[in-house]
């Protein structure tokens, strides 16, 4: 029984309380802020006691047949937990950031009640079984997040509303038009390790392509792949807090989590590599790397500098998982992680500089160390850390990127990962040069206001993980040796 | 033995650094970061036997070792931070930066005892790291433009050479198959990976070409700083080279005499640009070019002659002990005669701070001339690699450095390049090092060695330095001949040249300068032409091109 009421639970602790939450007056801040908080450490508990349950070889499944044919699956796997436990952990943080962010601002009901429907949808898309059901938490998951981006409502605010949508809805249409034709040939199915194709690829091997190009593209523009990333720099515009689960978790995630799935439980490893479709997917992350990183030197705004250091490390997934190698898969695997963990604690930072100097470009941030020493501290760690300076969590991420890529015979994304890590420097180094070495500059000596308890506590959170994931890294339950388990599933 | 004593030397750093997050802390910060280093150096000074401990829970299974060699480098390396770290306390007294300069100096303290104790290529990388990203702040920390140009060279060639050494490690630790530093050193590894080591470790040794971020950085640091940088963390580069490299199992006569010729050009390059410098520290800086041309040297003839090596390995390592305790002694030495005034106590300051300078060249009766002919003794076999050409090769050496030294206690007896006089409390850690300087290589675990029965011959390289010296400033003054700088750094200068030029309409190109009025130029901004941004991406393209060629080269894995 237990196993099949976990996985709704999970799912309705954030989705129940959405229409509650929209419906509370705006003056009812306790009563909102307690049952955003009891929802989210409840959610946290339960991935806890379900991570346990599946590392003791539970299995977690609910089913509901819409049509004969096609199930609503939710299932957990040991790739569900590794999301599921980022989404629940990180929600609960970003949830306090942004209660102490918009203390003073309004409409906080309907971005509360967004706020759970988008992470209702992000543990949905965690704990999808199937592709159905997948397709279903990821167009939701669109829908919930457009009231979040547009939530200033500035004439700015709506135009980037208007591209997200474009952008997002279209990709929802490639993928619709995948998941229906890869029915047409395969039936229903659920994810499975090592693929649900069979035989497939001999007899339907064009086919197979082209749907592998329009499921890639559907999940790759909320993914960010260049050329459809653009909605997501657009997108910073956004309260702090959704930038921050933005980039961390929700959008950009379900992407990547998306060509995961795609190529471990729908085409499986060896049908990905046996139709030559390994190498493309590889090619565009490694430009999209490239390109994320080359147009992040840039950007004076520092909210944009990190939205499109986003578009370059959130590729870095992909190209783990396109590499045909359980070294490079771990490296993609454990970057979900590691990425989101580094960039929830540069954005909460950043939403610190702009609450507390009022600054929010790159060129104002002189003697910012000074200034604003605790936050600038934990910006430095998960700047260091996109760097891939070790012990930081995105040295792992990387060390296993390289050594997969000698263990897939394709050194040369080992100097894809030299020109990013070169370019991450570039732009991250500055940055921390002018707010720790150079004088404060006059116009920004003066405070906007106190940063409290809550705006500084999930950073310094996450900034702790960052450097944990990397020092303790072969330690039991950490991300690394998480992943480590997910692969030998993937590859048998 | 439990795993506390080897894992402290790193940790207690750290946590000392960690301090400096208590407000209340901040005052005791200069005094703890001078105790931070004693759990290395009782642990160096033990005589724990050779071991190994195993921490699987850290960063991917970490291991650390214990034996002679990491003995004998722990030794001085800690003793030239404890001594450094009482000089910054003293120096660094009423600096209001001074916590960020703790920090940091404790971060890269920890990385430097670390990467010796490392036994497993990535804590010995997660160290190496620290040390060099932690001493980007300790070279850019004075806010003078020097210092943040200075800054911005040595970010640029530490990224580069972190890249190199990451890209070169993960292919080593992929051809052996193993994540161990001993596993890595009995494989032979492809010429892909070595010459990525070599640069790794070639810019941090500073060996020409790779060499020319460090003169700059040397001079730009507070003092404290730079005798670790010159005396210390110079060194990993070595160290790296000897605990990685497949040096004494693999036979690469070609690559050998490459570094045996880098080598041999540092030390006529260094000696040559260097006595033309008018900073003592800058001076300073390019005799350790030189003399880790010579520690080059002694690689290439292990690379050229596997045979060799149990003989050069120790010798290196007793050399490595020689250079970090003299070089300390003089640059601790630079702000102790800064902080006296002229009299018979400076007067007598400059003659005691002779005693390093002739050490470091090789004295008769001094530790240098010890550490010297073993070293050369290693180096000359029978298989004829040198031909006869060993005896003259040191013997320029020997004479520069001898005129480098002559320079710098020129400079300094005429009490150029300090302006902030510290407290003459600063005299106590230098005369410490220059005790070490004399007689600190026979604290040191290696066979102790004996001074040299022909040690006067010794002398010879100095007097002829000596009347060089005096020719020279007798031309000079005779003539009237106009002497000028070097830039150091050297081709650094075109950039700055070409910063200029986007400064201001009328550069004036044949006076280079440094330390008056340097531009803020943009280098962090990346608006406009940006001449010290397209080094490093010159330099990074470079750096792309030999591994996209050794990358074509390399046969399927």
């Amino acid at each position: 029984m237990t196993e099949q009421l976990v996985p709704l639970a999970i799912l309705f602790t954030s989705l129940a309380i959405a229409p509650f939450i929209l419906m509370l007056p705006e003056r009812a801040v306790g009563l909102r802020t307690g049952i955003n908080l009891t929802a989210a450490v409840v959610k946290l508990a339960l991935v806890v006691w379900l991570t346990y349950g599946v590392i003791n070889g539970q299995t977690f499944a609910a089913q509901l047949t819409v049509l004969p044919g096609l199930d609503f699956i939710l299932r957990i796997d040991a790739l569900s937990v590794l999301f599921l436990a980022l989404s629940a952990l990180l929600w609960l943080l970003t949830t306090i950031y942004a209660i102490g962010y918009l203390e003073a601002g309004q409409h906080r009901s309907r971005f509360f009640g967004f706020f759970s429907l988008c992470v209702a949808a992000t543990v949905g898309i965690a704990m999808s079984g199937n592709l159905f059901t997948f397709l279903i938490f990821f167009e939701v998951l669109t829908l919930a997040t457009y009231p979040l981006v547009v939530h200033r409502g500035t004439a700015d605010a709506l135009r980037a509303g208007r591209i997200y949508l474009a952008y997002t809805l279209g990709g929802g249409i490639a993928l619709t038009l995948g998941v229906v034709w890869l029915h047409t040939l395969t039936g229903a199915f659920v994810f499975t390790p090592q693929g649900v194709l069979g035989v497939l690829p001999e007899t339907h091997a064009a086919t197979l392509k082209v749907i592998f190009a329009l499921l890639i593209a559907g999940v790759g523009v909320k993914a960010a792949l260049v050329p459809f990333h653009t909605w997501l720099p657009v997108s910073m515009v956004a309260p702090a807090p959704v930038s921050a689960l933005l980039h961390a978790v929700a959008v950009v995630k379900a992407g990547a989590f998306g060509i995961m799935r795609i190529v471990y439980d729908v085409y499986g490893v060896e049908a990905t590599q046996s139709l030559n479709l390994a190498l493309p997917l590889a090619a565009a992350a490694a430009a999209t790397i490239l390109y994320g990183s080359f147009r992040a030197l840039t950007q004076d705004d520092l909210k944009s500098r990190l939205a499109f250091s986003t578009v370059s490390q959130v590729s870095y997934i992909a190209l783990g998982v396109a590499l045909i190698s359980p070294v490079a898969a771990t490296g993609g695997l454990v970057h979900l992680i590691h990425q989101g963990i580094m960039k929830i604690t540069l954005f909460l930072c950043a939403g610190n500089f702009a609450e507390g100097y009022g600054i929010k470009k790159i060129s104002q941030m002189n003697g910012l160390g000074k200034l604003m020493p605790v936050s600038m501290a934990f910006f430095t760690i998960a700047a260091l850390g996109m760097i891939g300076v070790p012990p930081l969590a995105g040295f792992v991420s990387k060390w296993y990127l390289g050594a997969g890529a000698l263990d897939a015979g394709q050194p040369w994304v080992i100097l894809i990962l030299l020109g990013s890590s070169a370019l991450n420097a570039a732009y991250f180094l500055p940055i921390l040069y002018r707010a720790w070495f150079l004088p404060v500059s006059d116009q920004t000596a003066d405070p906007v206001r106190p940063i409290g308890w809550m705006l500084l506590a999930p950073p310094a959170a996450t900034a702790m993980l960052v450097i944990c994931a990397g020092i303790f890294a072969n330690a039991p339950f950490s991300p690394l040796s998480w992943t480590h388990f997910i692969v030998s599933l993937e590859y048998q | 033995m439990t795993s506390l004593p080897l894992l402290s030397a790193p940790a207690i750093p750290v946590l000392v650094a960690l301090l400096a997050m208590l407000p209340l802390s901040r005052q005791a910060l200069p005094y703890a970061t001078v105790l931070a280093p004693l759990p290395a150096l009782v642990l160096a000074l033990s005589g724990a036997s050779e071991h190994a401990q195993e921490i699987p829970a850290l960063l991917l299974g970490t291991q650390l070792e214990w034996d002679t060699l990491r003995a004998g480098f722990l030794l001085f390396t800690s003793l030239l931070w404890t001594t450094a770290a009482w000089c910054a306390a003293v120096s660094l007294h009423s600096d209001v930066q001074r916590s960020r300069f703790c920090v940091l100096f404790l971060l890269a303290m920890a990385g430097n005892f670390g990467l010796i104790l490392a036994g497993d290529i990535v804590s010995f990388y997660t160290f190496f790291s620290m040390m060099s990203l932690a001493s980007w702040g300790l070279v850019a920390h004075d806010r003078s433009p020097f210092a943040s140009f200075a800054g911005r060279c040595y970010i640029t060639f530490a990224i580069v050479g972190e890249l190199a050494l990451f890209s070169g490690l993960t292919l080593a630790s992929y051809t052996a198959g193993s994540l161990l530093l001993a596993d890595v050193q009995q494989t032979e590894l492809g010429g892909l990976s070595m010459i990525l080591l070599a640069i790794g470790f070639g810019i941090k040794l500073g060996v020409v070409p790779l060499h020319i971020w460090l003169p700059v950085a040397h001079a730009a640091a507070p003092a404290p700083a730079s005798a670790v940088l010159s005396g210390a963390m110079v060194k990993a580069g070595l160290f790296g080279a000897l605990v990685i490299l497949p040096l004494g199992m693999m036979q690469m006569p070609d690559a050998g005499i490459v570094v045996i010729v880098l080598g041999g050009v540092s030390v006529v390059l260094a000696a040559l640009i260097g006595v033309t410098q008018n900073n003592p520290k800058a001076v300073l800086a390019y005799s350790t070019v030189a003399q880790m041309g010579l520690v080059a040297m002694a690689l290439g003839t292990g690379l050229a002659r596997p045979e060799t090596w149990d003989a050069v390995a120790p010798a290196l390592a007793l050399f490595a002990a020689h250079h970090a305790f003299a070089k300390a002694a003089l640059f601790l030495g630079v702000p102790a005669i800064g902080s006296l005034s002229r009299g018979v106590t400076r007067g007598i300051a400059i003659a005691l701070l002779a005693l390093p300078a002739v050490t470091l060249a090789a004295a008769p009766w001094t530790s240098g001339t010890v550490a010297k002919s073993a070293l050369k003794d290693a180096m000359l076999d029978p298989t004829g690699l040198w031909g006869g050409a060993l005896d003259p090769a040191l013997f320029i050496s020997s004479v520069g450095t001898a005129l480098l030294m002559l320079r710098f206690l020129w400079l300094m007896a005429a009490g150029t390049g300090h302006t902030a006089r510290p407290s003459a409390w600063v005299c106590a850690p230098w005369g410490t090092m220059t005790g070490l300087a004399m007689g600190g290589i026979w604290l040191a675990p290696f066979a102790a060695p004996e001074l040299p029965v022909d040690a006067l011959s010794n002398a010879t390289p100095i007097l002829i330095a000596l009347g060089l010296t005096l020719g020279i400033l007798l031309l000079v003054r005779t003539f009237g001949i106009e002497t000028r700088e070097v830039p150091a750094g050297e081709v650094l200068a075109l950039f700055r040249i070409g910063a200029r030029k986007h400064m201001r309409a009328a550069p004036r190109v044949t006076q280079i300068q440094w330390f008056d009025g340097l531009p803020e130029w943009s280098f962090w901004k990346w608006s406009g032409p940006d001449y010290s941004a397209y080094s490093a991406i010159a330099v990074l393209a470079i750096l792309v091109a030999i591994i996209a060629a050794g990358v074509i080269s390399l046969p399927a894995v």
